[in-house]
C-alpha cells in the first residue's frame, strides 16, 4: 500500500491530560506502527484550546480520528481500542509483515 | 435553611410567538431546558426556529442553534420561505449554527468515547456571541448517530448540565412516534428538562389538526389542554388559545340598531354593541335579508362592517343587496364594507378563525356578519367547531365588533342545528325565523327568544319579505308550538269568536290579531 504519499490524519481530542486522549494517541501510534510507519503525518488537536477546529471539522465525539488524504475522507470515532480488524479495512491496509 | 430563601420562582423569557405567552403564562423559564416533543412534521424545527429568530429580532436575545437532523443552509433555505431572512443575523453573530447533522463521510466506531466534541462547540459558541438562547434540534437523533446508547445517555445529561451552569434558555427538540403515548422516543429527553410542551398534528375527519400542549412546567403555572395552532407564512406560528380566553370583555349598554325597526323594538329597543347575535332559520326564510339589512344599517351611520360569506358567491351577495335597493359595491368602495367569500372547505376552522382575527386587526370594523356559521360545522368534528365559535365569539367581543351570525336549521319549520345546540350559550341574542303553515297556507314566523341583559319581546310575530324588505307584522295568537314547528289551533277567545261575527273581514288589519 505504501506508494509513496503521505497519509495525514488529524486526532481530535479533548484535554491532552485526558485518559482516552492518552489512550488515543498511543493507540494510533501501535496503529501507524504496524501499518505504516514511514509515510503519515499527524496532527493532534486539543478542542479544549482550539474550539473553532472542533466546529469546522464537525466533531462532535472525542476521540475523534479523521484521515484527510488520501481519499475517501473518514472519521473514526473513539480511542482505537476495539475492532481492530475492522478498523484495519477501513484504512485501507493489508497487514505488513 | 437559609441558602433556600432568597429562591424565587423562575423568571420568564417570551418567546414572541403568538399565544405562546398565554398557555405559558409568560414565556420559558429563564435559564432552564424546555422539551418541544412532536411526531415528525408537527412543527417542532420551526418553533424552535420562530424562538430564536423572534428572540433577537424582537427582544434583543442572541442564540445558537444546533442542529442534528438537517444541515445549516438547508435550515436557513426553508425559512427563508416563511418569510424569515437569517443571513443578516447570521452575518452580524446573533444567530449561529453549530452543524451536528450526520455526515456523508463514513464514521467507524473503537473503543470509548465521549460527546465532548459537541459541548466544547457548544460552550465556544454561546460564549464566543454572547447567546442567551439555545436550540438543540433533535437531542434524540445523537441516538441515531452513536451506537453506544449509555455513553449518550450520560452525556445527554452532561450537555443540559452544562447549559444550566452558562444559564442559557434551552429548548431542546425530541421526536416522538405516536401522538398519543410515550413523551419522546427514547425516554430520556423529558428527564431533562423542567418543561415539556407537546406538539401534536392529528388528522381526524380528513383534517389536519395541529395542536401544542404544555405537559410540565415545573416549579411554576401553565394553562394545560392542547390548543390549536397554525403555521402561516411571515407569522410563523399562532396558538389560539381559546378556552384560556377570559370573559373579561366589558359590557357595554350601548345599543345599536339591526336595520329593522321593528325588530329593535322586539330586542326591547336595538342590540347591545358588544353583542353576539345568532340569527337561526330554515333555509330561504330570510337570514340573509336580515343580514344585509343589518350591514345596510351600518354602512348608512358610517360604520365599517366585515361580510364573511360562505354559501353565496360575491356576485351573488351583490345582485341580492341590489335587488332590496342596496348599494353594497359603492359601499366597498367607500372602505365601509369588505365582502370576503370563501368555501368552509377551502381550509380548516383554525385557519378560518385565524384569518377573521387578521381582517378584524386589518379591517377594524364595527360589525361583524358570517353568513352563515353552521356551514362551518361542515369542515370540522363538532368539538372543532365548539372552540372555533368559541374563539371567534371572544374575539369579536375583546374587540368590541358587534356580530350576527345566521344558522340554518336542517328543516323547514323548527328543529335545532348542531350549530345552536353548540352555540347558543355563548351568543347573547337569539332571532328565530321559522316557517308556519296556518289553514294550508306558508306563513312566516319571528320571534326573539333570547337578549341577553335586556327585556325583550316574548310572542311570535308575523313577517312578510316583499322587495322592500322584512316587514314584522302582529303576533300570531291562537296557534301553539310555532317553534317546535307543529302548530295547532287554540280555541279563540270570545271576544274574538264575537268580533268575527259582527265585524270587519279584513283580518290583517293594523292591530288585530294573526288567527286561525
Amino acid at each position: 500500500m505504501s506508494n509513496g504519499q503521505t497519509y495525514l490524519f488529524k486526532l481530535y481530542i479533548a484535554g491532552e491530560t485526558a485518559a482516552s486522549s492518552m489512550h488515543a494517541v498511543a493507540n494510533f501510534q501501535r496503529i501507524s506502527d504496524t501499518y505504516f510507519p514511514d509515510n503519515y503525518h499527524l496532527e493532534v488537536i486539543d478542542i479544549c484550546k482550539e474550539p473553532e477546529r472542533a466546529i469546522a471539522d464537525r466533531i462532535i465525539a472525542t476521540p475523534t480520528l479523521v484521515k484527510d488524504f488520501p481519499p475517501p475522507r473518514f472519521k473514526i470515532v473513539g480511542d482505537l481500542s476495539q475492532r481492530f480488524e475492522q478498523v484495519r479495512e477501513l484504512f485501507g491496509f493489508a497487514r505488513k509483515d | 435553611m437559609h441558602q433556600y430563601q432568597n429562591l424565587t420562582s423562575p423568571e420568564k423569557v417570551p418567546t414572541g410567538i403568538e399565544g405562546f405567552e398565554h398557555i405559558t403564562i409568560g414565556g420559558l423559564p429563564t435559564g432552564r431546558t424546555c422539551l418541544v416533543a412532536g411526531s415528525s412534521g408537527s412543527g417542532k424545527t420551526l418553533l424552535a426556529m420562530e424562538f430564536l429568530h423572534r428572540g433577537y429580532t424582537q427582544f434583543g436575545r442572541k442564540g445558537v442553534f444546533v442542529t442534528m437532523e438537517e444541515r445549516a443552509p438547508d435550515l436557513v433555505r426553508n425559512v427563508k420561505r416563511m418569510g424569515w431572512d437569517l443571513e443578516p443575523l447570521l452575518a452580524k453573530r446573533c444567530l449561529m449554527f453549530i452543524d451536528a447533522a450526520p455526515e456523508p463521510v463514513p464514521i467507524e466506531e473503537s473503543g470509548p468515547y465521549d460527546l465532548s466534541g459537541l459541548l466544547v462547540q457548544i460552550k465556544y459558541a454561546i460564549q464566543a456571541i454572547g447567546a442567551e438562547l439555545l436550540v438543540l434540534d433533535s437531542i434524540g437523533s445523537l441516538f441515531d448517530q452513536f451506537s453506544d446508547n449509555a455513553t449518550v445517555r450520560r452525556e445527554i445529561f452532561r450537555i443540559t448540565d452544562t447549559l444550566k451552569e452558562l444559564g442559557v434558555t434551552a429548548l431542546l427538540t425530541g421526536e416522538r412516534q405516536e401522538e398519543y403515548g410515550q413523551i419522546s422516543r427514547h425516554g430520556v429527553e423529558e428527564f431533562v428538562s423542567d418543561t415539556v410542551i407537546i406538539l401534536r398534528n392529528v388528522l381526524k375527519e380528513e383534517k389536519c389538526r395541529r395542536t401544542i400542549q404544555v405537559l410540565k412546567m415545573r416549579g411554576d403555572a401553565h394553562f394545560k389542554g392542547e390548543y390549536p395552532f397554525t403555521i402561516s407564512p411571515k407569522v410563523g406560528i399562532s396558538i389560539l388559545p381559546l378556552s384560556a380566553r377570559e370573559l373579561k370583555q366589558s359590557s357595554t349598554s350601548v345599543r345599536v340598531s339591526s336595520g329593522n325597526a321593528k325588530l329593535d323594538d322586539m330586542a326591547g329597543s336595538g342590540l347591545f354593541r358588544d353583542s353576539i347575535l345568532l340569527i337561526s332559520g330554515p333555509t330561504g326564510g330570510g337570514k340573509t335579508l336580515l343580514a344585509t339589512t343589518f350591514a345596510a344599517e351600518a354602512c348608512r351611520k358610517g360604520e365599517k362592517v366585515l361580510l364573511l360569506a360562505y354559501e353565496e358567491s360575491r356576485a351573488q351577495l351583490l345582485r341580492n343587496a341590489q335587488s332590496w335597493g342596496l348599494d353594497f359595491q359603492k359601499w366597498e368602495e367607500e372602505g365601509l364594507l369588505r365582502v370576503i367569500c370563501q368555501y368552509p372547505e377551502a381550509m380548516g376552522l383554525e385557519d378560518h378563525l385565524l384569518l377573521i382575527q387578521r381582517e378584524i386587526e386589518d379591517f377594524r370594523p364595527q360589525r361583524l356578519i358570517m353568513d352563515s356559521i353552521s356551514a362551518m360545522e361542515r369542515v370540522g368534528p363538532v368539538r372543532y367547531f365548539r372552540e372555533f365559535v368559541i374563539g371567534l365569539t371572544s374575539y369579536a367581543k375583546q374587540e368590541e365588533v358587534c356580530s350576527l351570525f345566521t344558522s340554518t336549521t336542517p328543516k323547514l319549520s323548527g328543529g335545532d342545528s348542531i350549530t345552536e345546540a353548540h352555540i347558543s350559550t355563548i351568543t347573547d341574542a337569539i332571532i328565530l325565523l321559522r316557517y308556519v303553515e296556518v289553514n294550508g297556507m306558508l306563513r312566516r314566523g319571528i320571534a326573539v327568544i333570547k337578549m341577553r341583559g335586556s327585556q325583550h319581546d316574548k310572542r311570535i310575530h308575523e313577517f312578510t319579505i316583499d322587495d322592500r324588505g322584512l316587514h314584522i307584522g302582529v303576533p300570531f295568537t291562537n296557534v301553539q308550538n310555532i317553534i317546535l314547528g307543529v302548530p295547532s289551533a287554540t280555541m279563540p277567545t270570545e271576544s274574538e269568536q264575537l268580533g268575527g261575527i259582527f265585524g270587519d273581514d279584513d283580518s290583517t288589519g293594523s292591530g288585530s290579531s294573526v288567527a286561525l
